[in-house]
């Protein structure tokens, strides 16, 4: 009897999926939630979890970054966190200076940890929501990409820095705009690392060629490597930084050497990027695939593949930044490999990218700040910022600062010794967010395989711009 | 569904009896009561665990997708603004579009395949435990590690290519990713090699619950293969092929990591999947409002889907 008033109920008040639970369930007795004073309960208790954990989701990066800053005596553990170093050696750059520091300050243990490179950014910003980052970790400098301090620092979870002399110090003047964010600091560079061509020298030498000057002159230089069944570019087409660093060393030429306030001027919307001269740039990629420049299937092309095409001699350059060929260096012993510019329209219209775009911030929420800005006022200091590019092959922040040539990169001489009228910023740097880079990069790939031209490359670019931060 | 479903009806059988007593009828509220309490006892801990785990946070981020939440720091409430973006099209369209494409590809192909394979194996041929041991194995694997393996055979002077030239068919190489015209089959074989092993096994199991004697019988009453399959054995295994067909539908829509290995959604978006976009707007560029908005989106297609082949399946199966 009992069953069949609790069976009855339930044909009056189930909500149905379809009716064929009626004929799986026949007999069934529990009613669950199926009674209102249970449904009610469940959507109080949905509701009551919901708002608490979306009002602590917002809740996010209060912080006491306006307490006193104490010095610490005892024993004290922090913890750094930097991109997993692959440029294998000695490891991790910073673990030499971690010695040199706990030899000075023998109170002070700094823990090193490492994520993988894709991942580092994301990492930090769930761990800096939790509260559990670490005391200081690697950022990069504006705001493009998901590693830039810029929106941690609008979000306030990393500690001001405008009032330590020597972090003021550490920035080059000609960096300033990266930064500065409303006159406050909130990070510090680490090292510059100049945006080039990995060559294989022993590739040109062989085919009796030149370093070119002009793109026209590399231009054929490509059809007469690709005569002898190479390719003089290996590109990653799947890898948008590699296709849009590309990018940027052609932008460096045909549109930083005539305008190099360019993206201020974007940024006061007084330009787009559908009307001016990046248009160029994407045509000259164009023109490089044309001519053969890009190696068989580089539209599929992965970024694992490109150093072993440079280093086996298959290819005669690749697009990377600078301190990528101290690792290639090590790897083969008798290859000879260099860094070069990518030339422009004309000889003199050559420049170099070259900003300090690595950086390390403190986090606002720290334990001990005061240890922790010991630590990162050391790693400011020239001496020990030279040691630091020595380790990872990068150009040291006081060449930026002193206008000295870095000795690992001789190549580089006429650039560093006019930085005025020779270095550019990196762009990307000052873009607003990271979807301007990630469209330019996948837009190449478009133009690799045809589906795309300059024209639709460069309105998603100017769609992605104008979102904002 | 169904296995959920079935598994709630087995819970109520289990529990909620008490044994009768001989108490009088008006006395029947305070048992039903007393029977209504004691369940809730025995599945308050693990509806707790269900509603915070599961579908609190899914009910936050449905909630996020009214907002323009970057992720970090403040955000404003922006109302239907994030789902007028996705209508308006654009990239959103092409990967609605991919999505679908894999899904009922994926979805046809498992299942056709699978099902051949269960046939094949179900009886008679003397190695099949071997066989179907094999072809399971890749279920059991890793789905990114094998789609860094297939993006390796797919290189352009991969083993694929290789092979083709090799046996003198140079015309077919193809930059089997890189190139729009082959990335969404080159994916929808990834998915299919490392998925047809558990529809196999499936649809193996149903086929374990069909006597021999039916098909006899059928058979000496002149049915031909075809017609033996269609309304002796197809009928017996309907539960089977609710089941498979449901669970490969929304993997088949839902499939992220053989895609972001495989490709990242490229070449230019041409393999780009709803899944694909929401995790690179929401981590790579960190829009996570707007991608909180996608993947509402895409739960809402996954169920009108699901429930829309349910209801065909029955209808179907009942005529």
């Amino acid at each position: 009897m009992i069953q069949e008033t609790q069976t009855d109920a339930r044909l009056e008040s189930t909500d149905h999926f379809g009716g064929q639970d009626n004929d799986v369930m026949k007999g069934h007795i529990m009613k669950k939630a199926s009674s209102n004073a249970g449904r009610r309960f469940l959507s109080v208790a949905a509701l009551a979890s919901v708002t608490a954990l979306a009002l602590s989701a917002c809740g996010g990066g209060d912080t006491n970054s306006s307490a006193p800053i104490a010095e610490e005596t005892g024993p004290v553990e922090i913890t750094l966190a930097t991109p997993a170093f692959t440029g294998g050696g000695a490891g991790n750059p910073y673990l030499t200076l971690i010695d040199a520091f706990k030899a000075k300050n023998p109170n002070i243990t700094v823990k090193l940890v490492e994520s993988p490179n894709d991942q580092h950014g994301q990492t930090m910003r769930t761990q800096l929501q939790a509260g559990n980052a670490p005391d200081i970790f690697y950022v990069t400098a504006g705001r493009g990409n998901n590693q830039s301090f810029a929106s941690l620092a609008e979000a306030g979870y990393l500690q001001d820095l405008t009032d330590q002399k020597w972090a003021a110090d550490a920035i080059p003047a000609s960096a300033k705009n990266l930064y500065y964010d409303e006159d406050k600091v909130f990070a510090v560079p680490a090292d510059l690392a100049p945006i080039t061509m990995l060559q294989n020298t022993g590739v040109l030498k062989q085919l009796g060629l030149q370093e070119p000057s002009t793109l026209d002159e590399l231009i054929t230089q490509c059809k007469t490597v690709r005569a002898a069944g190479k390719s003089y570019f290996a590109v990653a087409g799947t890898s948008g930084a590699n296709t849009g660093l590309q990018a940027m060393q052609l932008a460096a030429s045909l549109v930083y050497a005539k305008d190099p306030q360019w993206d201020a001027k974007r940024a006061k919307k007084e330009t787009t990027f559908a009307d001016s001269d990046w248009k160029k740039v994407l045509e000259q990629i164009v023109k490089f695939k044309d001519a053969g420049c890009y190696q068989d299937g580089a539209a599929g092309a992965g970024f694992d593949q490109l150093f072993p095409s440079v280093a086996q001699g298959k290819v005669a350059a690749a697009f990377a930044p600078a301190g990528a060929v101290a690792a290639l260096r090590a790897q083969v012993k008798d290859g000879s490999f260099d860094v070069a510019v990518l030339p422009g329209e004309k000889a003199e219209d050559s420049r170099l990218i070259a900003s300090p775009g690595n950086a390390l911030a403190v986090n606002a929420a720290g334990k001990h700040k005061g240890s922790t800005l010991k630590f990162l006022e050391f790693l400011a200091q020239p001496a020990n910022q030279d040691a630091l590019a020595k380790a990872n092959g990068n150009v040291s922040v006081t060449s930026a600062i002193s206008s000295t040539v870095p000795e690992q990169f001789p190549l580089l001489e006429p650039y560093f010794s006019e930085p005025e009228k020779k270095i550019v910023s990196q762009p990307n740097y000052l873009w607003p967010n990271s979807g301007v880079y990630d469209s330019l990069g996948t837009g190449i790939q478009g133009l690799l395989t045809g589906q795309a031209t300059p024209d639709q490359v460069l309105k998603t670019m100017d769609e992605q711009y104008d979102r904002g931060a | 569904m169904t296995a959920q479903l079935e598994q709630k009806a087995e819970g109520a059988r289990v529990t909620g009896r008490q044994p009768r007593s001989s108490k009088q009828n008006s006395r029947k509220g305070d048992r039903n009561t007393e029977r209504r309490f004691a369940t809730w006892w025995w599945f308050t801990p693990a509806l707790l665990a269900l509603v915070l785990i599961h579908y609190a946070p899914s009910a936050i981020g449905g909630f996020f997708a009214f907002t323009n939440w970057k992720g970090l720091g403040k955000w404003k409430f922006v109302g239907w603004e994030n789902f007028a973006a996705i209508a308006d099209g654009g990239p959103t369209t092409t990967a609605l579009i991919n999505t679908f494409i894999i899904g009922i590809s994926f979805v046809v192909l498992t299942n056709v395949l699978g099902l051949l394979l269960a046939l094949g194996l179900n009886r008679t041929v003397k190695s099949r435990n071997v066989i179907r041991t094999l072809i399971f194995a890749p279920v059991v694997l890793s789905s990114l590690a094998t789609s860094y393996i297939w993006k390796f055979i797919f290189e352009q002077d991969g083993p694929l290519n290789e092979f083709l030239r090799s046996i003198g068919l140079e015309s077919l190489q193809r930059t089997w990713l890189g190139d729009p015209s082959t990335v969404l089959p080159a994916i929808i074989i990834v998915m299919v090699w490392q998925n047809v092993g558990l529809v196999m096994v499936m649809y193996l199991a149903g086929l374990a619950t069909v006597s021999p004697e039916l098909e006899e019988a059928a058979s000496l009453d002149g049915a031909s293969l075809w017609q033996r399959f269609n309304y002796v054995v197809l009928p017996a295994i309907m539960p089977s092929v609710v089941i498979a067909m449901t669970l490969m539908l929304i993997n088949g829509l839902r499939v992220f990591d053989q895609i972001q290995a495989l490709t990242g959604g490229g070449p230019y978006g041409a393999s780009e999947t709803l899944a694909v976009t929401i995790y690179k707007e929401t981590f790579v560029m960190g829009r996570f409002g707007f991608g909180a908005a996608l993947a509402l989106v895409m739960s809402v297609i996954i169920i009108i889907l699901t429930v829309a082949q349910r209801l065909l399946l029955r209808t179907s199966s009942k005529g």
